[in-house]
């Protein structure tokens, strides 16, 4: 019985993780579109979300990499999954305050390693996975991604810079659509398969799977639907920190910026590399703006971005080691997760209407 | 070390093909942008050879725009 209670909580936390993702990320997606006025801003994430919902049936190869190749999979219990999921939510809630766009998988992994370093030692964390598959790809996709967005910007300019501004205006506008259609396509293929795979893995370690099952129907269809809604009610914060604040965006740097974000997004993801969408977009605006002229990037924005990038990882797995603790304090039954999760609710609760109550909305995000 | 923890040819692969993609098809969107400038430009000035050379460039460039969409599509539903 206590081992359906903790199922039923990882599952909810980890769709709770799912819609924060989504909410973190939408201005990954929606940001650079909202801000050239290539779209309005609901149009703009509504057409995000329905995009996501549709990503996440694309590609179903299950993402347990991002757990398997990182920690050893004998110390993975549900107890470990659920802490490393509240570490990924603090975390990201945290950064949402603070208009920060940071990366959600990032999260999951820091915090999945934090727990799972906690419930098994030092050995427990697969070193070179963490390495290769986690940090490498994270310094060097925002690089590949700024070169693309200055590239093609320098490029487009060659090209379309003795244009009346009333065609590049319209052209680039169009080409926003479909740009910004092609990065959330790629994000939700991307980032829904990550939550499908840790309730899998939850799943599997509760013993409601076999061990080399794939994920249940219900897992993608309640993961998607997550995902997109969070999607829908977006993070206006950091769509505003991504569409104006890093840079003020004409819409061919838009274009480029998307295009560049998506084509590293897709050819990384088919090599098998696992990257971050929010440091690839990050990279690829503030290469489109530095081609135009470097102080245009507002580098004191790009720096807490940078700050916030690199304590993600420590972060999270700083608070999932803690939760993962403090949860077995109450020994290995369903009381600590319950306890934490009602933690969790009321400050999370908290810190949103705390927000609301002082933060911009989407006119804020408009301007 | 690092050699043997990350796949030096697959990253190699994944940047070059980032980069080319992305500058592909900036190239492709801006000649798009431009040939349908020019031929609006020169139809509306009565020059028709200049228009219809400047139509075919920018249906050319919608092709190969297209394509690109349908390879991103692909890429995605196989990886």
């Amino acid at each position: 019985m206590g081992g359906e209670i903790i199922i039923v909580i990882v599952v909810v936390t980890a769709l709770a993780f799912d819609f924060t993702n989504g909410f973190h990320d939408t201005a990954n997606v929606v940001a650079t579109s909202i801000s050239t006025r290539a779209l309005p801003p609901r149009t703009a994430v509504s057409i995000a979300a329905v995009l996501n919902f549709v990503g996440a049936f694309l590609s179903l190869k299950v993402a347990a990499t991002v757990a398997g190749d990182i920690v050893n999979q004998e110390v993975i219990t549900t107890t470990v999954v659920f802490a490393g999921l509240v570490g990924a939510i603090a975390w990201n809630l945290a950064t949402w305050y603070f208009g920060l766009p940071s990366s959600s998988s990032h999260a999951l992994i820091g915090g999945v390693v934090g727990a799972a370093f906690v419930a098994g030692g030092a050995d427990a964390v697969l070193g070179d996975g963490l390495l290769g598959k986690v940090v490498i790809p994270a310094l060097v996709a925002p690089l590949v991604a700024f070169a693309g967005g200055w590239m093609s910007i320098l490029l487009a300019y060659r090209l379309i810079g003795r244009l009346r501004p009333g065609h590049v205006t319209r052209g680039f506008r169009v080409g926003q659509i479909a740009s910004g259609g092609l990065l959330a396509l790629a994000h939700g293929t991307n980032d829904a398969q990550k939550t499908m795979g840790v309730i899998t893995l939850a799943l599997i370690a509760n013993g409601n799977l076999a061990p080399d099952a794939g994920p249940p129907d219900w897992v993608v269809v309640t993961a998607a639907t997550a995902i997109a809604a969070g999607t829908y009610f977006g993070g206006w914060r950091i769509i505003r920190t991504m569409g104006s604040r890093i840079i003020k965006m004409d819409v061919a740097q838009g274009f480029t910026a998307q295009t560049a974000g998506a084509t590293t997004i897709l050819a990384a993801s088919h090599a098998g590399f696992p990257l971050s969408t929010t440091h690839v977009i990050s990279g690829a605006v503030m290469g489109s703006g530095a081609a135009k002229r470097l102080s245009a990037v507002r580098w004191g924005v790009a720096g807490n971005i940078a700050v916030a990038w690199v304590l993600t990882l420590p972060a999270a797995a700083l608070v999932g080691g803690a939760v993962y603790a403090f949860t077995r304090i109450f020994g290995t039954g369903a009381a600590g997760p319950i306890i934490v999760s009602a933690i969790i609710l009321v400050a999370g609760v908290a810190l949103v209407v705390r927000r609301i109550q002082r933060g911009p909305s989407i006119s804020a995000a408009e301007t | 070390m690092i050699a043997t923890i990350v796949d030096g040819e697959k990253l190699f692969q994944a940047i070059w093909t980032s980069l080319v993609g992305a500058v592909g098809v900036t190239l492709a969107f801006s000649l798009l942008v431009l040939g349908a400038a020019r031929s609006s430009e020169h139809g509306r000035a009565g020059r028709r050879t200049h228009a219809g050379v400047y139509g075919v460039l920018a249906v050319v460039a919608l092709a190969a725009c297209l394509a690109a969409v349908v390879l991103a599509l692909i890429v995605m539903t196989t990886k």
